[in-house]
This record gives C-alpha cells, structure tokens and sequence, in this order.
C-alpha cells in the first residue's frame, strides 16, 4: 500500500478555501452565537451569583403561566385560521380559473411591504374606541385584546403561508387528475385523495412558519393587545418598561424553546418532502367550470378586499388633517414635525442597503462554501447558517444589547451605529437568505466547475467567470429580500436603536404608542413607498436583462 | 506517452466504485469503457481527468505520476455528458476560456478558436449563445472547447447519449475521423456496445469497479473470457457444459472447475431431423421475423447437466436457445419440433461470471 503525501500543488486552492470557510464562519460565531451566550448567561445571573433564581421567580408565577396560556392561544388560532384561509386562497389562485391571478396575488402579498404592525394600525383606525366603524356607527366595541391580536396577526401571516402554499400548489402532475376523473371520482373526492395528500408539506411547514411568526411578533399585540399581555410583550415591558434586563432574557428563553421547536420541525418535513413532479409528469390543465369559478373569485376577492382595507385606511389616515375628528384631507403629516423629523426613514433606508450588500456577501458566500468545497466543516457550517431561524428577532437583538454594549469589549464601538443594527438584520434573516442562494446553487450544474477545472482554470476564476455571472440575478434577489425585510422589522432592532439610530418601523410603534395615529400612519406609507419604489427598481433591472423568472418577493 | 493506472481502488460510501483496476493506454488509441450503468467506467475517467481521487493506487503519464497533479494542471480534455457548455458566454468565449486559462495572447487566442471551429463546422456560431444551438452542435462546441488548448489526452464521459439516434450517428463518425487526424489518445465512456464497437481501439469492459476484460472488439466478440462479457457484447446463448453440445478440441472443460459453453445466434442452424446434426432437439417457442433475418426460439429440456442452481439451471428445467438465421423460413412455426446444429468450431468456453 503507498501512501500520499498532501500534494503540493494543492496547497494555494486550500488554503483559499479553509480562509474562505473562515470569513464565512467567524462572523457567524460573533453575530449569533456570541449574543446568544450572552442572554443565556443573563438569565442565570442573579445578585448573589449565577443560578437559577431568575427563572424560579418567572416561571412559577402565575402572571407567566396567564403569558403562556395567552401566546399559545393567540398563536395557536391565528395558525389555523390563516392556514386554511391562506390554502384556500392559494387554491382560488393556482387550481381554478380565476380573473385578475396577477392582481389577486399581489394584493395577498401586500402586507409583506408594510411595517409588521400595519394590521393592527389598521384594525386601531377602522375598529378601535375611535375607530371608523364606532364613530360611523355610534357604536362603543372595543377589538382590543385577544380577537385584536388574532386578526392582526392573521393578516401579518397571510403571505407567508400564501406563498408556500402557492409554490406547493403551483405543479400538479395531470396525469394523476386525469385518471382521478375517468375513475369517476367527483371534485371533492379528487381533492380528498389527490390534492390535499400532495399538500400536506406545505401545510405542515406553513403551520410551523406561521407558529414561529405569530409567537414572535410583538409589534402587532403591542398596538392592538390592550391588557393582553404575551409572551413577546412582556419581553420588552421588562426590558425597556422596567429594564430588568434578567426576567426579560428568561422570557426570551421561554421563547426560544417552542420556536427551536417550530423550525426543527420544519427543516425535518422539508427532509423528507418528495418530489412530486416526475419527468413523465404533465402540467395541470385548469378547466373552467362557472359555480367553482364564481365561488372562489367571491372568496379571493374579499380576502383582498380585507387586506387593502387595512392598509388602505392607513393610508387614508395619513392624509386626514386629524383622524377621527377632522377628515379633511391634509399632508401636514407628511412634514414629519416629531422628534428627529424624517430621520428615522433615511436610517431604515441606511440600515436596509447595508443589510443587503453585507447580506449577499455572507449568505452568498457561505452558500458557495458549503455546496461546492467538500470539507469536513460542511455540516457544522451549514448548520449555524440556518440557527438564526430558530431565534426570535427580540432575543437576538436582545443578545445584541448585552453583548456589544460593552465598552471594555473589543466590538463595543459597533454599539449605538446604523451598521450593527444592520447586522442585527442580516443574521436575524440569515437563514432565509442562505437558503435562497444555496438552492439556486445547487441548481448551478456542479459540471460547469468541472468543465472549468479541467480546461485550466483557478477556483477564484471559476468563481469570478462561471459562478457569479450565473448566480447574480439570484444575489439581486438575496438583496431585495434583506432590503425590505430590513424595511420593516421591529422585533430585531426594537432594543438596539438610539436617539440618533432610530428606525422608520419604530418610530411608526412609537408614535401609535403615544396616539399620533396620523403620523404614525405617515410613516408607514413612506415605509411602504420605499418599498415598493425598491422592488420596482430590482423589477426593471431584472426584466431588462431577461431574468423575468427571478422570484424578488419571498 | 502511455497512461498507465495500477490497482486502481476508489470507494464511495460501502460501495467499491473502482476495485483493483489497471490497465495501459496506448498513444493515439481510441479506447472506451463499456459497461452497464454503476459499473465503475465514468469513476475511472473522472479519476483519470483528476476530478476523483482514487484511494490507492498509482497512475502515470509518460511515466510521470500523475497522482498529485489536480485536474487543471493535467492538461486534459474532458467533454462531458451534458455538454456544460458555460451559458453566460458566447460560443467562442467557450471555446477561448481554456487558452485564457493558460494566458495565450489575444491573437493567438482568436486564431486557435477560429481554427477550432472551423474544425467542428461551425465557425458561423461563434457569437451565439449554447442555448440558441441544438444538442448535436453544443456537443461539437464542447468537443472544440476541449481540444483548443491542445491537451494530451481527450476524455469523453458517454458523449452521445443525450442526442437523437441520427446526430447520434453522425458524431460517432465525425469524433472518430477527427481523434484519428489528431493522433490525440482518447478515452470514451459509454454504455452502448454499437458505439464501442463501432469507434474503439480497445474496448474495456467494466461490472462492478473491475475490469472484465480488455482487448479490440473483434477479439472480445469474437473470444470473450466470460460470461459477462459474451453477454455484454452481442447476443450469446449460454449452456452448460455436458448437455451434449460439442466443444473445440483442446478446449474441454477441466474437471473441477466449473464452465459454461457460449455460442452466438448466427452460428446456430436449425435442422429439420435429429440425425442431420442435431445436437439438441426441443420445440419451437417463438419465431421473430425481422426483415431478411429470422430469430428462432427453441426450448430445450436440460437434461444431464450437472446441478448449477446457482445458475438456474437444473436437470429438468428448460434452456431457452435463440437462432438467428438469413431468410425469411416461412416454414417456421411455433409448436414445430426443433433440432439444433452447432458446428464446434464456434462454440465458446466461458468462465462462470
């Protein structure tokens, strides 16, 4: 038996490649894991040392168990409603002939522009204690409280589930409704026994992505829970209300658990998820039939009506001289007399294409280290790629606080800048963002490396020449994607910002918190429009240099 | 300048994909690797290209060991089984990539990839993109891309079997002609014996990660070693030995150790009566008529064979022995009694494989 030597040649390319893992892996461990050990050391630090007290004093009381009871509940309705509501939906959009797809598509979609409290802005102006409906009415009703929260959050979570449901439900194999027919099985037994198995991975996944969304979300019960405390709220009454920074970081941990949970779970049904479309398959051929047809276009078109009524108010309000009282049409808002002005916007802007240039760069470069080096630091790597998902924005920008508000710690002068609250983003979203690009490199044929080795070329070349010319429009998308999310988060960044670092989606919970509803309402429609203009811009570039396939809205 | 790979050993997991493989490539040969799919063919030309390394064993070039030398430093062309033709550039771009690769100057660089397709036919594509050309042209592109840099050996993994049965054709003769004006050694992986049969120098036949035998076609049609490779190549009735059938002299099977007799369709005669030299007598199961040639089959008792249940085959059972003769035998019916004739002069002794 001969032995070999590590050969010589082979020492330039490892070298990149173990320095390349290195970039990708270092800021992983600082931005993630290294918080994250924070909060877990915060929880279990009590004045008389390290120990459990923090948690004995939470997790027995019976305010906590009242928290958990109503974060379950809360989440626990949203994700079943929405799920059926948003696979209907779906199916109104992809099985039948339905006017306006397009449209109807994108009206679904729209709640993913606005800030993540949107909804219950909305619900506050049409049927809060002055909202549309009791002023008009003379009613007194109140949707503070957990219905509130409930529909709040439902209109939240609606595209998201929407749109796993579209992609599960957007190929069919033909074939299989065809012989579902000629063996005389009606409609509903067709959807019984062929579409509704073929979705179960959606359905699955889709309920663990609302769960973790819903449980998470604390923008929404913030402006619309009243009394209803829940889990995520409490988090930031402790911090922000009481600063007591150690109950707020064992609430966080408490949070923590069912959302690990969530995603875990997720991740394994995407494991064991099929392909369903075979080489054989033939696409579906919708049939028009006009009592199904009529239904579903009744169906979608008020969950649209729903959807554009919330954010359509919002919009209204922000150009009323003084919602409820004076409805005259005014832009007073628009001038944005508060505190730091206009500020907060150009910061979210800021904070939003640092997001996107850092975001591409790491979750693209992590993609291409692990799909296309063959190390044993692959699994490892992959893995704290995709750990952020698992992390509540508020804990990870809680962990943030503690970590890099430090001034004795060599990090600490990120502390109170745009660009940590912009790192903040990009590690909340990592997972997503890596997914995306790992996927769309996987579908890079591994060959074209091949090709490109054996007809001479460096890994640098290749990469430079083959890998990135195919991947961009993909990295545009990746872009877009941190862009907006950056847009409209609050739960990340809520404990990160500072006088001078606030953020547009802040200053919108801020300015509800203190009944400014019409500039609050302003802001949100900026947010929006900067969105939107950004998604516009990607849209056009992409579609002038042919890449109209490039999905942007995720 | 001959390759030569010694004990070549390559696992994949629990699967030996390579498994003490060696064998010499002669200069300027045209040598394929046949075999059925997950034989170990296309794992031997990816470690030849440098794309796998092997576990154990030694390879050299020339003498030169190759073993440390990673896949862009071979100086080999490889065209593989999609084309992987780079679809963000223009057809000439492909084709210039692995001369920018060696930093050739800009005018060097146009001439050779104006030569190159020029060579393939298709110097008026040159600014297309490889989706605007169909399958036949992309691999003629890919062919072009793989030689501009004038490697040593050019490496092809099942290069046709994404095409049409007409282009199909058209490129067997077309890379043949062109590996025997260049002189360069090549090595084609394929799995369909027409095309080995038809192109190859040598033919190297694989089953699981070993090499089965190796040699020009007409030897291995002609005198296969085994089983397998009788099988592979060609049709071939496989009988056991004892049943009666006669053996080449010098070749009887040796006590002990277990053979079996191969003989090919279109040596077999059908005879209309057992004493006309008719070795084996049964009945006629099937008769196929395809055009000029007509394939008989006939069912034989299998009778005084020795027990090879390993085999299938036990006294009793019934051997299925095909006949193809010229002409149409329109006399040929199924249920007729039919005795075989086999001149022993024909008749194979095969390894158990």
């Amino acid at each position: 038996m001969r032995s070999f030597g590590w050969p010589r040649s082979l020492h330039g390319e490892t070298l990149f490649k173990v320095l390349l893992a290195t970039v990708i892996a270092v800021p992983l461990v600082v931005f993630v894991l290294y918080p994250l050990i924070h909060i877990l050391g915060r929880s279990f630090q009590t004045p008389e040392g390290l120990g459990l007290a923090n948690y004995a004093a939470v997790l027995g009381t019976e305010r906590f168990l009242r928290l958990v009871y109503n974060s379950f509940a809360v989440t626990l309705t949203t994700t079943v409603v929405t799920v059926v509501l948003a696979y209907v939906f779906a199916y109104a959009v992809q099985r039948t002939c339905l006017p306006l797809k397009n449209l109807l598509r994108l009206i679904a979609l729209v709640p993913l522009f606005a800030p993540s409290l949107v909804q219950a802005q909305g619900l506050v102006l049409l049927l809060g204690r002055n909202g549309l409906v009791n002023r008009t009415l003379g009613t007194d009703f109140s949707i503070y409280g957990f219905w509130g929260i409930v529909i709040a959050s439902i209109l939240y979570v609606f595209p998201y589930a929407f749109l796993i449901f579209s992609a599960a439900l957007a190929t069919a194999d033909n074939r299989l409704y065809e012989s579902s027919r000629i063996l005389g099985a009606n409609r509903l037994r067709t959807f019984l026994t062929v579409t509704l198995p073929s979705s179960r991975f959606a359905l699955i996944a889709a309920s663990f992505v609302v769960f973790t969304l819903v449980i998470t979300d604390f923008g929404n019960p913030m402006v619309v829970g009243g009394d209803y405390s829940v889990l995520a709220t409490e988090v930031y009454n402790q911090v922000i209300g009481q600063a007591n920074f150690e109950l707020g970081t064992v609430i966080g941990m408490v949070l923590l658990l069912p959302v690990a949970l969530a995603v875990a779970g997720e991740k394994w049904v995407h494991q064991r998820e099929y392909a369903q479309i075979s080489a054989g398959s033939l696409p579906l051929q919708l049939r028009p039939d006009r009592l199904r047809d009529t239904v579903f276009t009744v169906y979608a078109l008020l969950i649209c009506a729903v959807i554009l009524m919330v954010v359509g108010v919002v919009i209204f309000a922000s150009f009323t001289h003084l919602w409820p009282y004076h409805m005259g049409f005014s832009l007073r808002h628009y001038a944005f007399d508060v505190q730091n002005g206009i500020q907060p916007l150009w910061n979210s802007v800021y904070i939003g294409l640092m997001a996107a240039g850092i975001g591409v760069a790491a979750t693209g470069l992590a993609a291409y280290v692990i799909e296309k080096f063959a190390t044993l630091v692959r699994a490892p790597l992959s893995f704290l790629c995709i750990v952020p998902a698992a992390v509540p924005g508020m804990v990870l920008g809680l962990g943030y606080v503690l970590a890099f508000n430090k001034p004795d710690t060599p990090l600490s002068f990120l502390y109170g800048s745009l660009l940590l609250i912009a790192l903040c983003n990009v590690y909340y979203y990592h997972a997503q963002g890596f997914l995306i690009a790992s996927t769309s490199m996987k579908q890079i044929s591994s060959s074209f490396d091949e090709a490109s080795a054996t007809l001479g070329a460096s890994l640098l070349r290749t990469m430079g020449k083959i890998t990135l010319p195919l991947m961009w429009p993909t990295l545009v998308g990746i872009a877009v994607f941190f862009f907006m999310r950056s847009m409209v988060t609050l739960s990340a960044v809520i404990f990160l910002i500072t006088p001078s670092t606030q953020v547009a989606a802040v200053s919108v919970l801020m300015l509800e918190d203190r009944g400014a509803v019409n500039q609050a309402a302003a802001f949100s429609v900026c947010i929006m429009a900067v969105v939107i203009i950004a998604l516009l811009m990607a849209r056009i570039i992409l579609n002038v240099l042919g890449f109209r396939h490039v999905t942007l809205i995720r | 300048m001959a390759l030569e790979l010694r004990q070549i050993t390559k696992r994949f997991g629990r699967i030996k994909a390579l498994d003490d493989v060696s064998i010499t490539i002669e200069n300027g040969a045209l040598v394929c690797f046949l075999g059925p799919s997950g034989c170990g063919k296309t794992t031997l030309l990816r470690v030849i290209a440098g794309l796998e390394r092997p576990d154990s064993g030694d390879m050299r070039l020339a003498g030169r060991n190759l073993f440390s030398v990673p896949a862009r430093k071979r100086n080999f062309g490889v065209v593989f089984q999609s084309y992987s033709l780079f679809p963000n550039m223009t057809i000439a771009a492909n084709v210039a990539y692995g001369l920018e690769c060696r930093q050739w100057r800009k005018k060097d660089i146009v001439q050779r990839v104006e030569e190159m397709l020029e060579m393939v036919h298709l110097k008026d594509q040159a600014e297309k993109f490889p989706h605007q050309l169909s399958g036949g042209q992309q691999q003629r592109i890919a062919l072009a891309r793989a030689l501009a840099p004038k490697p040593e050996m050019l490496l092809l993994d099942e290069p046709l079997s994404a095409l049409d049965a007409k282009v199909r054709e058209e490129l067997r003769g077309e890379i043949r002609l062109l590996q025997q004006h260049l002189g360069i050694t090549t090595i084609m992986v394929t799995h369909d014996q027409e095309e080995a049969l038809t192109m190859a120098d040598i033919i190297v036949v694989m089953q699981n990660g070993r090499v089965m035998q190796s040699g020009p076609p007409m030897i291995l049609y002609q005198q296969p070693e085994n089983r397998f490779v009788a099988e592979f190549l060609g049709r071939m009735n496989v009988v056991p030995a004892g049943l009666g059938v006669p053996v080449p002299i010098g070749t009887h099977p040796t006590g002990g150790q277990p053979r079996i007799l191969g003989i090919r369709p279109e040596d077999i005669r059908l005879v209309s009566d057992q004493k006309k030299n008719g070795h084996l007598a049964g009945v006629i199961d099937q008769v196929t008529r395809l055009g000029n040639l007509t394939r008989v089959t006939v069912r034989v008792q299998a009778n005084n064979t020795g027990c090879h249940p390993d085999e299938g085959w036990c006294n009793g059972e019934t051997l299925r022995i095909v006949a193809e003769m010229q002409g149409v035998h329109e006399d040929l019916r199924v249920g007729m009694p039919g005795f075989i004739d086999i001149p022993f002069q024909s008749v194979r002794v095969l390894e158990w494989q």
